[in-house]
């Protein structure tokens, strides 16, 4: 059946966007693991997409190391994406991975009626580059603002506060996780409940939004499995 | 100064994913017509928001256009000798504030006759992190917890009156061209009010913020000549679903060719199901569309016979 009145109907866009840090010291098992860990997600995440039809998941990729580039461009289908080994060398400049994010996110660049985009940012170290500009120039633009943003600390080094300010709101920390498996259980995560939670949200008051954010998403489960010493970064 | 006769039709109906997760339609709709279809004409339409802060926007909702359409009557029988900057002044400085004020009457009545429930406590208590009574329940809480859209049609025999607060969209259709039989009905769309560029994403403007009277868009159009033929009024669940703006404004064009050449019998009958099919296929929220035409706009063109058809344009237009 068609619609009598009005142009074609089509599900709300909804922009998934990974920011993924490929500085050298990601090398060897937590590139191995980040890599593993998207590949895994993508068929949990295509069960939202189609348990939630109105949606329309987009999926792209961001990578930083030395400078940033987008490693998927075009926004993808998730029932088309495929993913691509990153490799890890360099230094870790997230501020500028925040600027290309910031820049796909502006308003001439968005459907007007999009649904608010899921940023996910993993990162396992310090930025080397201006994050704060990075950082600003996305949260000036009106969806960077409204994105939900999630973000994964990958071991020790991880800078926690630089990931709380990209999150931006107190209640959501960022999700440490230490372990390969961690890591590919929480980018799972990541990937699919703000997904879920972004892809039907009700509507809310302008600026009365708690402090979980614009979209509430639950917290991340512990980690209970016993961890194997050897898949410690 | 018009005497035209208007029609009143519309529908709501609960979005696809408010199936899909068990949620209430939180839209609401209701208008004021005379029989006859003379002017005033009042049609509001509202978007409860149903967050998780907002557990009574589908109340909200309602008493969001009941509170419109009764403040409207009563505004307009005190302005019937204004002269429209006077109209103007008069919404903007004072009747926009006492629409606020009226609906937050309604809330703490509706709120008085129908306490919070325990589930509701539990939900301001986690909302808040302490402890709440059902007597320390604050105003803004009450207020937010019934946020709701408002949008409002008023037509009188001289101008369009057009007040917005939060998402949602009005649109006009005219229908002013002298017909030709190469082009019957040149069919204009447009937007009475100027985009609110912040309302992206899921967030919107509401009746519950404190600035809830500064934020309405406001306009008055004055007729000039015939009025135009068509309003639509409609939550953001039904511009949502489609694939573009264009497309969303075709409806304008594409309701009034229906009703010319089907009636308003035909175009009505399958409306719900119409719209049930918009949230499905398209945004998945509730969607809910009022229509007001101008009698006449439809009348005119009821398919007379093709070689009658200049003629009688012609009479209709210019007499006889």
């Amino acid at each position: 059946m068609a619609n009598r009145f009005g142009g074609a109907l089509a599900a709300r866009p909804l922009q998934f966007i990974w920011i993924a840090d490929c500085s050298g010291s990601m090398a060897g098992k937590k590139i191995e693991s980040l890599n593993f860990g998207i590949r895994e997600a993508i068929q949990p995440m295509r069960e939202v997409a189609t348990e939630n039809p109105n949606a329309q998941v987009l999926v792209r990729a961001i990578k930083f190391s030395d400078g940033a580039q987008w490693h998927v461009s075009q926004p993808t289908e998730i029932h088309d994406f495929k993913w691509a080994d990153l490799t890890a060398d360099g230094v870790t400049d997230m501020g500028k991975a925040l600027q290309l994010a910031a820049d796909s996110l502006k308003t001439n660049n968005m459907p007007e009626r999009g649904l608010p985009p899921v940023l996910v940012l993993l990162s396992d170290g310090q930025p080397t580059d201006d994050f704060n500009a990075g950082l600003k120039a996305m949260m000036d633009q009106p969806w960077g603002a409204k994105a939900v943003r999630v973000a994964i600390a990958i071991g020790d080094d991880a800078d926690l506060d630089v990931l709380q300010q990209f999150i931006g709101h107190p209640e959501r920390k960022p999700i440490q996780v230490t372990n390969a498996n961690d890591l590919v259980k929480m980018i799972k995560w990541a990937s699919t409940v703000p997904l879920k939670a972004a892809s039907n949200p009700n509507s809310q008051p302008m600026g009365q939004s708690t402090a979980a954010g614009v979209v509430p998403i639950p917290a991340p489960p512990l980690s209970t499995s016993p961890i194997d010493p050897s898949d410690v970064f | 100064m018009s005497t035209a006769r208007w029609k009143v039709f519309g529908a709501s109906v609960r979005g696809a994913t408010h199936v899909r997760r068990q949620l209430p339609n939180q839209d609401a709709w209701c208008d004021e017509v005379r029989s006859d279809g003379s002017s005033p004409v009042i049609v509001a339409v509202s978007d409860g928001h149903g967050s998780e802060h907002c557990f009574r926007s589908d109340v909200g909702s309602q008493l969001a256009v009941e509170a419109a359409v009764t403040e409207c009557k009563l505004c307009l029988a005190g302005l019937s000798s204004a002269s429209p900057s006077e109209i103007k002044d008069t919404i903007e400085r004072r009747f926009l504030g006492h629409l606020v004020r009226a609906w937050k009457e309604r809330v703490k009545r509706h709120a008085a006759e129908h306490p919070m429930t325990d589930d509701e406590l539990a939900r301001l208590r986690a909302i808040r992190k302490t402890g709440v009574e059902n007597e320390t329940i604050l105003d803004a809480e009450l207020w937010r917890a019934y946020g709701a859209t408002l949008l409002v049609l008023v037509l009188t025999e001289t101008y369009a009156l057009y007040l917005q607060l939060g998402d949602g969209e009005m649109l006009v259709v005219t229908d002013s061209v002298v017909p030709t039989d190469a082009e019957p009905s040149a069919i204009i769309v447009s937007r009475p009010l100027p985009k609110d560029e912040s309302l992206i994403a899921n967030e919107t403007t509401s009746l519950c913020r404190d600035d809830a009277e500064r934020q309405f868009r406001v306009r008055l159009q004055l007729f000039e000549g015939r009025p135009p033929a068509l309003f639509l009024l409609s939550t953001d669940g039904y511009s949502n679903a489609f694939e573009s703006s264009a497309g969303f404004e075709q409806v304008g064009g594409d309701l009034l060719r229906a009703l010319r050449e089907q009636g308003l019998d035909a175009v009505s009958r399958d409306f719900t199901d119409e719209l049930n099919h918009v949230s499905e296929q398209g945004s998945g929220d509730d969607v809910t569309v009022a229509i007001v035409f101008r009698d006449d706009s439809v009348q005119q063109l009821v398919s007379p016979p093709s070689s009658d058809r200049p003629k009688n344009w012609l009479r209709r237009l210019f007499g006889n």
